[in-house]
């Protein structure tokens, strides 16, 4: 500064440190609850509830063991996988509060692959109270849940007799990590499984960070068996959530548009007034004050529980025809007179004259209906009493009140709701910046 | 105008006249929102006092007429005084806590020239997560047993705090993630702060003002007719505020954040009391549209 000749100001430099530091404070505080959503969401079950938290999700280990059978009497197939799902389901039991991402297991007779199975950690979470609820560990236990995993489709399991020659290691290391250490001394330890442990190792498998995103596209959906009722899957609820975003979008801009340039161009100044007032007085009726009327309204018109139903009542937005005629009122009319010399009718002249030049105006109404369109809660919630109809932010909050979802389930679908509006955001800040200063400073 | 009156061909004339009738293109513009505003709008706002007057019934409406009783029945309610004064409690604390937030990131952003953008965008980030999830996720930071606040404030020797299970904290906490998702309003400052004229700046550091004093005395003064606006939206939008209680506490612990639009979701869609909540909506609409008459007032004096 004083290179360029400038004087030094009193007071400029503790003005920017003041400045810089607000700055600073304000946006580490609204990061670290970010990468805390993001973090927590990628953490396995169990330090998902440790105390005191840890920063980072530790990555998955995935056990591999190789089970021998070599000098075993003729074993069948089913005996080959009741001796896998013991292997893998009683070893996890007893390992349950350590984080394992995946168990493979692979059965080797005469130096021949017999069988390979595995789990990811999400299926077990999911089983676990299913298949092995508490730690016995017997034949007669497994035989009894051997069909439930199958149905679930828990445990992979592929068969190959005698297929292909066994080519891995044949020893075991003799310094083992921690988890792959447990589970051999379960395994050798344990009178149910028949295979002798080759070889036992783990590696990390940073693809199992993201099981807490599979779980939630697998938990959430599906036909619930006790009671018969359908139950849908949160990707149903997020295009629920695009589709009334969407539509209301196109209709407010055809509404609108069309309304606000009637206002600004087609109607004599009173009546055009007086008809104003009857659009934007609406800002005054809040929401929560005509909610219980308007879902009767919507219960005669038969749209209760149907996505018309969320859509329509925001075709109602005084604001939007505030902002369209107040745009429209801006365009020079002498472009609209030579439309109307040239012989073109006035809705030619709004589609191909007036309509080209308002790009602004549709994309700004378009970025600020979505974000608040996205948000909504409740409206939704009142109007959208079945599961089918339900957008993203009613299932959230359903979400949070089962038992079954664990919090780190809960945050991947936080996650997976943020990033289309992120998207939006980032991408259509100047379009915000621009709403914002039409609408914050009128209203 | 001009050039269609002055023009040299008579029939002129002809084509700008259809201009002052009501036309069908504007009946056919104009017809969808009409329709629009007067069926989700109007017509729900009447029918909401209407329904007051009744004990309404909704599988046989309207029910008994029992005209000014659902209002007594309110006059009376420990239940309506105590959201009512949850719903005043709310407000300071939102006013508190949030309201001058995004005044001073402005005025102090303005101050920063150098990657002004990508602050401005830094600072929208909250924006971004949607409003349920924000909550949701604060709610896992206020966790009392795992959550990271917790763990974090026992670096400095406080806590540990039960946040939202805590009738006496209740209130703050749900207010709190407020504080950084000022974003939108830190946008509405800072665009009517690029609006003074460079020349008044200018001008104050010729007579010696240095960069406080010229926050006191130029730059603060000239957002007062936007704060002005703000606060007025502020109040109303704090008053209809019922996101945040719904999912973070549910109107608990002990009724401590039941607020008057919890009052009036639970009255109609929990005890199917709809004349009780037909009642509390107009005195809400009441009170919303005096603040907004007021707004309207204030925009239309500058």
């Amino acid at each position: 500064m004083a290179g360029r000749g400038r004087i030094k100001e009193k007071g400029s430099l503790s003005v920017k440190i003041v400045s810089y530091s607000v700055a600073a404070f304000f946006i580490l505080a609204s990061i670290v609850p970010l990468f805390w959503m993001v973090s927590s969401s990628m953490k396995d079950n169990i330090t998902i509830y440790k105390f005191p938290p840890t920063w980072l999700p530790e990555v998955p280990k995935t056990v591999n063991v190789t089970l021998n059978y070599d000098g075993t009497d003729d074993l069948k197939k089913e005996d080959y996988e009741l001796d896998a799902m013991e292997a893998i389901w009683f070893t996890w039991k007893r390992m349950q509060n350590e984080a394992v991402g995946a168990m493979k297991v692979t059965g080797v007779k005469d130096g021949e692959v017999v069988y390979k199975a595995s789990m990811p950690s999400y299926k077990f979470t999911v089983g676990r109270s299913e298949i092995v609820p508490t730690m016995i560990a017997t034949h007669a236990t497994m035989k009894n849940k051997l069909q439930k995993i199958r149905d679930n489709k828990y445990t992979a399991f592929t068969f190959l007799g005698e297929g292909d020659k066994y080519s891995g290691e044949t020893t075991i290391r003799p310094e083992l990590p921690q988890q792959a250490a447990n589970a051999l001394k379960w395994l050798s330890e344990s009178k149910v499984v028949k295979g002798k442990v080759q070889t036992i190792d783990e590696i990390s498998d940073w693809k199992r960070l993201f099981d807490n995103y599979i779980v939630l596209w697998e938990m959430t959906g599906g036909v619930d068996s006790k009671s018969g009722t359908v139950s849908y899957g949160f990707p149903h609820f997020l295009l629920n959530s695009v589709l009334v975003t969407g539509i209301t979008i196109i209709l407010q801009l055809i509404i609108g548009g069309t309304a606000g340039y009637a206002l600004a161009h087609l109607l004599r100044s009173k009546t055009s007034g007086w008809l104003t007032l009857f659009f934007v007085a609406t800002i005054m009726i809040p929401e929560i004050a005509i909610l219980v009327p308007l879902y009767l309204t919507m219960d005669k018109l038969h749209l209760v529980n149907t996505l018309w139903g969320i859509i329509l009542p925001h075709t109602a937005w005084g604001i939007v025809i505030f902002l369209f005629k107040g745009f429209f009122e801006q365009l020079p009319s002498e472009l609209l007179q030579a439309g109307r010399i040239d012989g073109a009718s006035e809705m030619k002249i709004f589609y191909r004259i007036v309509v080209p030049m308002s790009a602004p105006i549709f994309t700004v109404v378009a970025v600020m209906t979505f974000i608040a369109v996205w948000n909504e809660f409740l409206w939704p919630l009142v109007v959208a009493r079945t599961q089918n109809v339900w957008t993203f932010t009613v299932a959230l909050n359903d979400f949070q009140q089962r038992r079954s979802l664990g919090s780190n389930v809960i945050m991947s679908s936080l996650v997976i709701a943020t990033i289309p509006l992120m998207l939006i955001i980032t991408s259509c800040q100047k379009l915000i910046e621009k709403g914002v200063s039409f609408t914050g400073l009128k209203g | 105008m001009k050039a269609a009156t002055q023009g040299p061909k008579p029939q002129l004339h002809a084509r700008v006249k259809p201009r002052f009738k009501i036309s069908w293109t504007a009946i056919t513009f104009l017809t969808p929102a009409i329709l629009c505003f007067v069926l989700f709008k109007y017509y729900p706002l009447i029918q909401a006092v209407y329904m007051s007057f009744f004990d309404y019934k909704v599988i046989n409406p309207p029910g008994k007429f029992v005209w000014l009783d659902n209002y007594k029945y309110l006059i009376d309610s420990s239940e309506f005084w105590n959201a009512f004064r949850n719903t005043f409690a709310f407000f300071f604390i939102y006013f508190i806590l949030t309201f001058w937030v995004p005044i001073v990131q402005a005025v102090l952003l303005n101050e920063i020239k150098f990657a002004s953008k990508t602050l401005r965008s830094l600072y929208l980030l909250p924006t971004a997560v949607p409003a349920v999830a924000g909550y949701l996720l604060w709610k896992w930071l206020y966790n009392p047993d795992y959550g990271l606040l917790n763990y974090l404030l026992h670096f400095i020797g406080l806590g540990p705090y039960g946040w939202l299970n805590d009738p006496a904290m209740a209130k703050w906490s749900i207010v709190l993630p407020g504080v950084f998702a000022t974003g939108m309003g830190m946008l509405i400052y800072y665009s009517a702060l690029q609006g003074i004229p460079s020349e008044n700046i200018e001008a104050a550091k010729i007579d010696g003002a240095g960069p406080w004093r010229r926050m006191r005395s130029i730059v603060f003064p000239s957002l007062k007719f936007v704060i002005g606006i703000q606060f007025i939206s502020f109040i109303c939008g704090v008053f209809l505020t019922f996101d945040p209680m719904y999912i973070m506490t549910g109107g608990g612990p002990a009724s401590s954040t039941r607020t008057l639009s919890m009052l009036v979701f639970n009255s109609s869609f929990k005890e199917f009391r709809f004349g009780v909540a037909g009642s509390i909506s107009f005195v809400m609409f009441v009170i919303i549209a005096f603040i907004t008459y007021l707004q309207i007032k204030l925009t239309n004096k500058d």
